[in-house]
């Protein structure tokens, strides 16, 4: 994948998070009361899953890019295709947390 | 490609070899404080030239360093043929945890609901992980007399590692593991709400406190010392769905859902540490990415204890 289309994809991934957070901001008033309840009573089934929903979000849609893990796996795939080597780093693996 | 960088940065290998000699060409190249981190992006050619690198993470900074890499590339390499890398290399062993065969894997995110009062929630803030379970501790969430209403205790060592290794406030960054002594309560039971020939519905319930007293540990970012108590109090809520007929479950939600309150040294919230409500929700992973996907703190002692 060239960078051009890399930037492309990113772009493309990011459009549901525009409307994830028009969707969040909707219902949080909801989200609000049904955390509130849970202090007394348990979730019913529907207060349940709009929590859920709400705290997993749609950012993990971004988790669809297949991203490599192997530094060295992505050298040899570089070298055959000729292109660059994009790197995120972080200290905690940036795929699995923090 | 996504890399842990304090991993690769002591690997003994050449993964580690060519890992360094990148990102000592970057933005933190030789620096050892505040920290020795080489966290960040970088950009660089198949044989270990940096073309580009920082450590932001707002779209703009992140397109930027792309279009000026890109920019970069076609005028220096495009057409390049750049040496074969060798297809087998010897591994640094110690670096990966093994996943619990038959074992199920759960997402976990975690994020701040909305307030009552006061500022608006970040909500794009928010932080992940991974859970891992065993096979049979994910049968335990089944009672042995599968009947309707049936229940079971869910045992010690989950509930731990649950509370311990998962239910922590990542939202704004990383913070530790709770200790043990620092769990004041935590109760967890699976009740068959529903069943037929092919499969059992469940709702899992709980509660958890946990407080730890402050460390005093400085961030030597900002200068902020941990000076205040940090805890949790949560009631948990859970649906499952296990097919009798697969030996699998399809279903596997569990929201953990209360206050929160302090921070921890590495946990950009010193403005907020009054008692907020958090959430953490966790879901069978089913992602198709092979990437690597293991629990953060799975190395520490007592992930897989059994109390």
């Amino acid at each position: 994948m060239t960078i051009m289309k890399f930037i492309f994809a990113l772009a493309i991934l990011s459009l549901p998070f525009s409307f994830s957070f028009a969707k969040q901001a909707d219902n949080s008033a909801a989200v609000r009361s049904a955390a509130q309840a849970a202090k007394t009573t348990p979730l019913t089934d529907s207060q349940f899953d709009l929590v859920h929903k709400y705290v997993i979000g749609e950012e993990a849609k971004w988790t669809q890019v297949n991203w490599m893990s192997d530094l060295w796996e992505a050298r040899i795939e570089a070298a055959k295709k000729r292109k660059p080597i994009f790197i995120w780093a972080m200290n905690g693996d940036p795929l699995g947390c923090v | 490609m996504a890399v842990d960088s304090a991993v690769n940065k002591l690997r003994k290998d050449r993964l580690g070899d060519f890992f360094r000699t990148i990102v000592e060409q970057g933005h933190y190249g030789g620096r050892t404080q505040p920290t020795g981190t080489r966290q960040g992006l970088y950009v660089a050619t198949p044989d270990g030239r940096l073309l580009s690198s920082n450590n932001e993470t707002a779209a703009r900074q992140v397109l930027g360093l792309l279009y000026q890499t890109s920019r970069q590339w076609k005028t220096q390499f495009a057409g390049v043929a750049f040496k074969p890398v060798d297809s087998e290399v010897a591994r640094d062993p110690g670096t990966r945890a093994k996943f619990p065969e038959n074992g199920i894997r759960l997402l976990e995110v975690n994020r701040d609901l909305p307030r009552a009062r006061q500022k608006p929630v970040d909500q794009w803030r928010h932080n992940f992980d991974y859970a891992w379970l065993t096979a049979d501790e994910a049968k335990s969430f089944i009672p042995a007399d599968a009947k309707v209403d049936a229940t079971v205790l869910i045992g010690q060592g989950i509930q731990d590692r649950f509370v311990r290794f998962h239910l922590i406030d990542q939202v704004r960054g990383l913070s530790n593991p709770w200790a043990k002594t620092d769990i004041e309560s935590s109760t967890l039971q699976s009740k068959i709400v529903k069943m037929d020939e092919t499969e059992i519905y469940l709702n899992v319930n709980g509660t958890v406190r946990v407080n730890q007293k402050p460390s005093g540990d400085l961030n030597p970012f900002n200068g902020r010392r941990v000076t205040k108590d940090r805890g949790l109090d949560l009631k948990i809520a859970g649906r499952l769905v296990f097919n009798r007929k697969s030996d699998t479950f399809e279903r596997f939600d569990i929201l953990a859902i209360g206050d929160r309150w302090g921070t921890d040294v590495y946990n950009f919230r010193h403005n907020d540490i009054e008692t907020e409500p958090i959430g953490f929700a966790f879901s069978l992973d089913n992602s198709k990415t092979e990437r690597r996907r293991e629990p953060l703190y799975v190395k520490r002692g007592g992930y897989f204890a059994k109390q």
